[in-house]
C-alpha cells in the first residue's frame, strides 16, 4: 500500500518538475511577422502622381520602400508582335512584380501605338522594369513568387520565318526556267595510267551477261543389234508393252530441245488489248462476201523492232468456214488490216521485242456478220 | 511385286518430267504472240481510179470508161473513191511502175489503172488492180475488146472484175433490168415492158400502152422474158424472145387467167398460176412439150411460185391459213410446209440465186417491208418499210434486192430502189419515169 502511493507521489512531482522548468511540449514559439513601411499620402499628391506620366526610368527616390510599379505604356499595352508566329515570351523572371490590375490607366494622353512593321529581327520580350536594378533594398525580403511553370509542357514553338528584307516578285513561269548549266566540255579524267587494248583484256570480261540455256545432253547412240552382245534376257522384259510405252514416252520428253527464253518482260495485256484495238480499227469486212464473213483466217506475222509489220512475211496459218476464195478474200481483208494500221508501226514496247517478233492474228468475223 | 516396281522405276522419271519440265518449256518457249480479232468496222474501201490513159481518137471513152467504172464501184455502198485531186503521183502510162508510198499516203487501199485505145475499129479496155498495202497486184490484169458502142458495158466488165476480186462475190454491173415503165395519171396509168441496164441507162421499150402489162420476169440465159398482159381482157402469160422482140402465150387456154410466171433455172419450164373455175392453183409448163402439170389442188389462193436455185423445190404464197403465208414445195407437188412465222401477211416470194435466202414483201401494221429470211424461215430480217414495199428481185450474185416503192396519195408514184441484203445503201434506180416491178438478168454474156 505504502508503495504504491510512493510510486504515485513519484510521478506526480516529476510531471510537476516537468512542467515547471519547460519541456518541448509546452515551449511557445515566437512567431515572426512582416513590417510593412506605409507612406500616406494626401489626394492631391495622389492625383498628382497619376496625372503625369511617370518617367521609365526610374521612380522616384523618395519611395522607401518600393511601391507597386505603375504600368507604363510599354507594359500595359506591348507593341503586338507583327509576326503571329513570334514566338512567346518566356516567363517574367521571379523579380519582376505583378502589376496592379485595380488601377486603370489613362491611356488618352498615350502616343497611337505604332503601325506593325515587318523587323528583321524577332521583337525580344520587355525587359523588367529599371526600378528593380535602381530601387534600395527593402528592410524585409519581399517574398518570392511561386514559380509560374505549367504542370504541361507547352508544345515547342515553331521555328523562326526568316523573312527577307526585301519584297522579292513572284517568279514567273518563266523565269522559273533556268537556262542548263553548260559545262565547258572537259576531258574525261584519266582512269587508268596505261594503256589496255581488247586483246589484253581479261577474257571474262568478254563474256555474254546472259547465255543460253545448253541443250539437253544428246542420246546416247544406240548401239546396232547386230553388234550387241546377245545378252540373256528375260521373256518377261521383251514382250512388256507398258514398260516398253513408258519408256518411250521418257525417252520422248528428255529428246525434247529446250530453247532459249526470250529476253525481255512479257506483254501485259493491256498491251496486248492495245494491239488488238489497233489491228481492229483496220479490219473493214465491209467489203467482204458473206461467205467470207464466215470464215476465220489466222496470220502470221513477223514484225520489226520499229513496230511494223515486213509485207514479205506474212501468210495465212489457218482458215475454216469457207471455201478457198472465201478465205483468200478474209485474209486479203486481215492483210490489208495488219499492213495498213501497222504502216507506223504499232504501239509495242521494244524491251519485250522478242515476245512480239512474231505474231498470229486470228480474224473470227462472227461477231461483224450478225450485225 | 517385282514387276510392280519396276513400273514404278519406269514411271517416276515421266511422272517428274512431266511434273517439272513442262512447264519449264511452256515457259522457255512461249511461241508466237496470238491475238484474236473480233471486232472490226463496215466501211466503204477506199480505192483510186485515175483516168484510163486514152490512146488516140479514145479521149473520151476514156474518161467515160473511168467514170462508170468508179459509179459502178460507189454505188454498191463497199467503195469509196479518193477524190482525184488528193492523187499524188499522176499515172501517165499503163505499164509504169505503181507508186505504193504515195497510194499508201492518201489510204488508198486499192488501185485501179487501165487504157482505153482503138485498134482495128475495135476499142481496147486494159485494166490492172494493185492492193496498195500489200504492194502487189490482185490478179492479173486483162483486157476487153469490143465496139465503141458497147463502151458501157466493157466498163461494167471492169467494174465487175474489180468487185469479184477484192469481195469474193461476182459482180452484177453487166446486168439489165426488164421493168414496167408507167406514165399518167394513177386512175389512168399507161404500163409498158422496159428493158434498160441495171444503172438506169440504155432504156428499151418492148411493148406498146395498149394494153396493161405486168411483172415481167428473165429467161436464166436472158435472152427471154415472160410477163403477163390484159391485151385479151383477161390476164395472160406471155414469152417474148428479146433478140426479135416476138411474143406468143404461154398456153393455149382461153378463158383462164394465167399470171406470175417464173422459168426454171433451166430455162425449160416455166410455172406460174392459173385460175380454174374460181379457185387460183400453180402449174408446172414444160416448154418443149407443152405439158402442163398442176402442182396444188387447194381451195385457196395458191400464187407468185420461184424455183429454188437447183430446181427441186418451189417457195409460194398461199391463203391457205387464213391469211398470206410463204409455203415451199417440192418441184413435183404435193405437201408444202409454211415458213413464214412472224406476224403481217407474207407475199411475193423470191428465192435468191445463191439459194440461202428468200426474199419477200411483208405487210403488217398498215406498212410494207422486203425482207429476207433462210430457207427454214429463220433470220427473217425486214431491210426496208414505206408506205408500199413490193416486189423484190435478186441481182444475180444474191446480194442485192431491186425492189417497186410507191409513195402515197393521189400523186403517189412508182419508182425502182435497190438494197443490200444487209439493209444498207438503199438507193432509188435511175429510170426515165415511173417504174414498177423489176427482175434483175444474169450477168450477161
Amino acid at each position: 500500500m505504502r508503495r504504491a502511493l510512493y510510486a504515485s507521489g513519484g510521478i506526480h512531482a516529476a510531471i510537476l518538475l516537468w512542467a515547471i522548468f519547460g519541456g518541448p511540449l509546452f515551449q511557445d514559439s515566437e512567431e515572426e511577422f512582416e513590417v510593412t513601411g506605409v507612406t500616406l499620402l494626401t489626394p492631391q499628391e495622389f492625383d498628382a502622381l497619376f496625372d503625369t506620366p511617370v518617367p521609365v526610368v526610374a521612380p522616384s527616390p523618395s519611395f522607401e520602400t518600393p511601391a507597386a510599379p505603375v504600368p507604363t505604356p510599354e507594359a500595359e499595352a506591348p507593341t503586338p508582335p507583327a509576326i503571329e508566329d513570334a514566338p512567346t515570351p518566356p516567363v517574367a523572371p521571379d523579380a519582376t512584380p505583378e502589376p496592379e490590375p485595380e488601377i486603370e490607366p489613362d491611356v488618352s494622353d498615350i502616343a497611337p501605338l505604332p503601325e506593325a512593321e515587318v523587323s528583321d529581327t524577332t521583337p525580344t520580350p520587355p525587359s523588367p522594369p529599371a526600378s528593380d536594378q535602381t530601387a534600395p533594398p527593402s528592410d524585409t525580403p519581399a517574398p518570392n513568387e511561386a514559380p509560374r511553370i505549367a504542370s504541361i509542357p507547352t508544345p515547342a514553338p515553331a521555328p523562326d520565318v526568316d523573312i527577307a528584307p526585301e519584297v522579292v516578285p513572284a517568279p514567273t513561269p518563266s523565269d522559273a526556267e533556268v537556262p542548263a548549266e553548260v559545262t565547258p566540255p572537259t576531258a574525261p579524267e584519266e582512269t587508268t595510267t596505261e594503256i589496255v587494248t581488247e586483246a589484253e583484256t581479261p577474257a571474262a570480261s568478254l563474256a555474254p551477261v546472259a547465255s543460253v540455256r545448253p541443250p539437253t545432253r544428246p542420246t546416247r547412240p544406240t548401239p546396232v543389234a547386230a553388234e550387241a552382245p546377245p545378252a540373256p534376257q528375260d521373256p518377261a522384259e521383251e514382250v512388256d508393252p507398258l514398260a516398253d510405252a513408258i519408256a518411250a514416252a521418257v525417252a520422248e520428253a528428255a529428246s525434247q530441245p529446250i530453247q532459249a527464253a526470250p529476253s525481255g518482260p512479257p506483254m501485259t495485256s493491256s498491251q496486248r488489248d492495245g494491239l488488238r484495238l489497233a489491228v481492229q480499227n483496220c479490219w473493214n469486212v465491209g467489203s467482204l462476201s458473206s461467205e467470207a464473213l464466215r470464215t476465220t483466217v489466222t496470220l502470221a506475222v513477223e514484225m520489226n523492232e520499229d513496230g511494223t509489220p515486213r509485207i514479205n512475211s506474212i501468210r495465212m496459218l489457218d482458215s475454216s468456214g469457207g471455201s478457198d476464195t472465201a478465205a483468200r478474200q478474209a485474209y486479203e481483208a486481215a492483210r490489208r488490216a495488219v499492213l495498213n494500221c501497222g504502216r507506223s508501226g504499232y504501239d509495242l514496247p521494244i524491251e519485250s521485242y522478242d515476245h512480239w517478233r512474231i505474231i498470229e492474228m486470228t480474224f473470227n468475223p462472227e461477231e461483224m456478220r450478225l450485225r | 511385286m517385282t514387276r510392280f516396281l519396276r513400273l514404278i522405276t519406269l514411271a517416276l522419271p515421266l511422272v517428274l518430267t512431266s511434273v517439272f519440265a513442262g512447264p519449264v518449256l511452256a515457259q522457255s518457249n512461249p511461241g508466237p504472240l496470238r491475238i484474236e480479232i473480233t471486232e472490226g468496222v463496215i466501211e466503204p474501201l477506199p480505192f483510186a481510179l485515175p483516168q484510163f490513159i486514152a490512146g488516140n481518137g479514145a479521149n473520151d471513152a476514156a474518161s467515160d470508161i473511168s467514170r462508170v467504172i468508179a459509179a459502178d464501184l460507189i454505188g454498191t455502198g463497199l467503195f469509196r473513191e479518193i477524190p482525184r485531186s488528193a492523187h499524188i503521183s499522176p499515172v501517165t502510162s499503163f505499164d509504169s511502175p505503181v507508186q505504193y508510198n504515195d497510194w499508201q499516203a492518201i489510204n488508198a487501199q486499192a488501185l485501179i489503172t487501165g487504157s482505153v485505145t482503138m485498134e482495128g475499129g475495135q476499142m481496147v479496155v486494159r485494166f490492172r488492180l494493185f492492193d496498195v498495202f500489200s504492194e502487189e497486184p490482185l490478179g492479173s490484169g486483162l483486157q476487153f475488146v469490143g465496139s465503141p458502142e458497147n463502151w458501157r458495158r466493157m466498163a461494167h466488165n471492169v467494174a465487175d472484175q474489180v468487185y469479184e476480186r477484192i469481195t469474193g462475190e461476182g459482180g452484177y454491173f453487166d446486168t439489165r433490168v426488164v421493168f414496167v415503165a408507167e406514165e399518167g395519171p394513177k386512175n389512168a396509168r399507161l404500163k409498158r415492158i422496159a428493158l434498160m441496164d441495171y444503172d438506169g441507162a440504155n432504156v428499151q421499150f418492148l411493148t406498146d400502152s395498149r394494153s396493161i402489162v405486168l411483172a415481167p420476169r428473165f429467161s436464166p440465159s436472158g435472152d427471154r422474158i415472160l410477163y403477163t398482159s390484159y391485151e385479151t381482157g383477161f390476164p395472160r402469160v406471155y414469152v417474148m424472145d428479146l433478140a426479135t422482140v416476138q411474143r406468143r402465150p404461154l398456153d393455149d387456154l382461153d378463158g383462164n387467167m394465167s399470171f406470175a410466171p417464173r422459168f426454171s433455172p433451166d430455162g425449160q419450164s416455166v410455172v406460174y398460176s392459173s385460175e380454174a373455175g374460181g379457185n387460183t392453183d400453180i402449174y408446172l409448163m414444160n416448154l418443149r412439150t407443152g405439158q402442163r402439170t398442176r402442182l396444188t389442188d387447194s381451195p385457196s389462193i395458191e400464187t407468185a411460185p420461184s424455183f429454188s436455185p437447183d430446181g427441186t423445190q418451189i417457195v409460194f404464197e398461199s391463203d391457205r391459213s387464213g391469211t398470206q403465208q410463204i409455203y415451199i414445195m417440192s418441184v413435183n407437188g404435193g405437201e408444202a410446209r409454211r415458213i413464214s412465222r412472224n406476224d403481217g401477211r407474207y407475199g411475193t416470194p423470191v428465192w435468191s440465186p445463191r439459194g440461202d435466202l428468200i426474199a419477200f414483201t411483208n405487210q403488217q401494221g398498215g406498212r410494207f417491208h422486203i425482207g429476207v429470211m433462210r430457207t427454214d424461215g429463220s433470220e427473217e430480217r425486214l431491210l426496208t418499210s414505206s408506205f408500199l414495199d413490193e416486189g423484190p428481185t435478186w441481182a444475180p450474185n444474191g446480194r442485192v434486192i431491186m425492189f417497186t416503192r410507191e409513195t402515197a396519195g393521189a400523186d403517189g408514184a412508182p419508182a425502182i430502189y435497190s438494197v443490200d441484203i444487209s439493209g444498207r445503201n438503199l438507193q432509188r434506180v435511175s429510170t426515165p419515169g415511173m417504174a414498177s416491178d423489176p427482175a434483175w438478168s444474169p450477168l450477161l454474156r
